[in-house]
């Protein structure tokens, strides 16, 4: 399937996004690839607190749900969502690189109204960083109350 | 985060906070409706629960979080933070005055 920036996949500026780009997709799963700037509010030291997993999987689930609502025929970009829920999340590293290549693969496992629930898995280089059990909101684009 | 009261027992430690709306959490999440993001969230209550351990600790893990109302720039929150449970568990509560933001429970990295 082709694939859009993900710039036009995701509301969040350039400063707070992470995911990169989309390798690949398919109706219930998308593999992306995260980058996290060396100037980015989550740095420290070397590297970031692994809790920037869970943030690259809600976009990396972000991203999914604007080509699912686009191949299904809606009209519309990127539209804002919430994490509403984090199920559990478990980091297998104690800091995650920045300017690397971080692989991010999130699977959809239901939807409820604007509910959505995903998993994620974020490594690098072949290792795990994290697992990631969550859900989102889906904002209404007529309602900036969320 | 501004800090405006910090108050700690062997129970909790509790932090009172006003979130600074020139926060660099806010830049471009979202841009024209900013929310602190969830892992900002997580990062303050990973370095409140470092109050109870004698040595820097990465995070482990979360469970059981629930976000429940979006904080806004300039909102003024209550953390509380519990001491471990025979688990490691530390459960986490975030108000903005009596209502409840955030809350759920961490594992800081056992050892470390």
């Amino acid at each position: 399937m082709t694939v859009p920036p993900a710039a036009s996949l995701l509301p969040h500026g350039p400063r707070a996004r992470f995911l990169a780009h989309v390798r690949s997709w398919s109706a219930r799963s998308l593999h992306g690839v995260g980058r996290l700037s060396r100037d980015n509010p989550y740095r420290d030291g070397d590297g970031c607190a692994p809790v920037v997993c869970i943030e690259l999987g809600a976009q990396a689930a972000a991203a999914l749900e604007t080509l699912q609502r686009q191949a299904g025929g809606a009209a519309g970009g990127a539209r804002e969502g919430y994490l509403v829920t984090i199920q559990d999340a478990r980091f297998s590293v104690d800091t995650v690189p920045v300017d690397t290549d971080l692989d991010v693969v999130v699977r959809h496992l239901g939807t409820a109204g604007p509910l959505a629930r995903y998993d994620a898995v974020v490594s690098c280089g072949g290792l795990e960083c994290a697992t990631v059990s969550m859900s989102t909101f889906l904002a209404d684009p007529a309602s900036r109350t969320a | 985060m501004v800090l405006l009261e910090a108050f700690a027992t062997d129970e909790a430690v509790r932090l009172r906070l006003r979130v600074d709306p020139s926060s660099r959490f806010f830049v471009d999440h979202f841009v024209d409706a900013p929310v602190l993001p969830a892992i900002a969230q997580l990062a303050l209550c990973a370095r409140a629960a470092r109050h109870f351990v004698s040595t820097w600790a990465p995070i482990a893990g979360v469970v059981g979080v629930r976000l429940r109302q979006p904080i806004r720039p300039g909102d003024e929150l209550d953390l509380e933070v519990g001491a471990p449970d025979e688990s490691g568990l530390q459960r986490f509560e975030l108000r903005r005055g009596a209502t409840l933001v955030t809350s759920g429970g961490l594992r800081l990295k056992a050892g470390a």
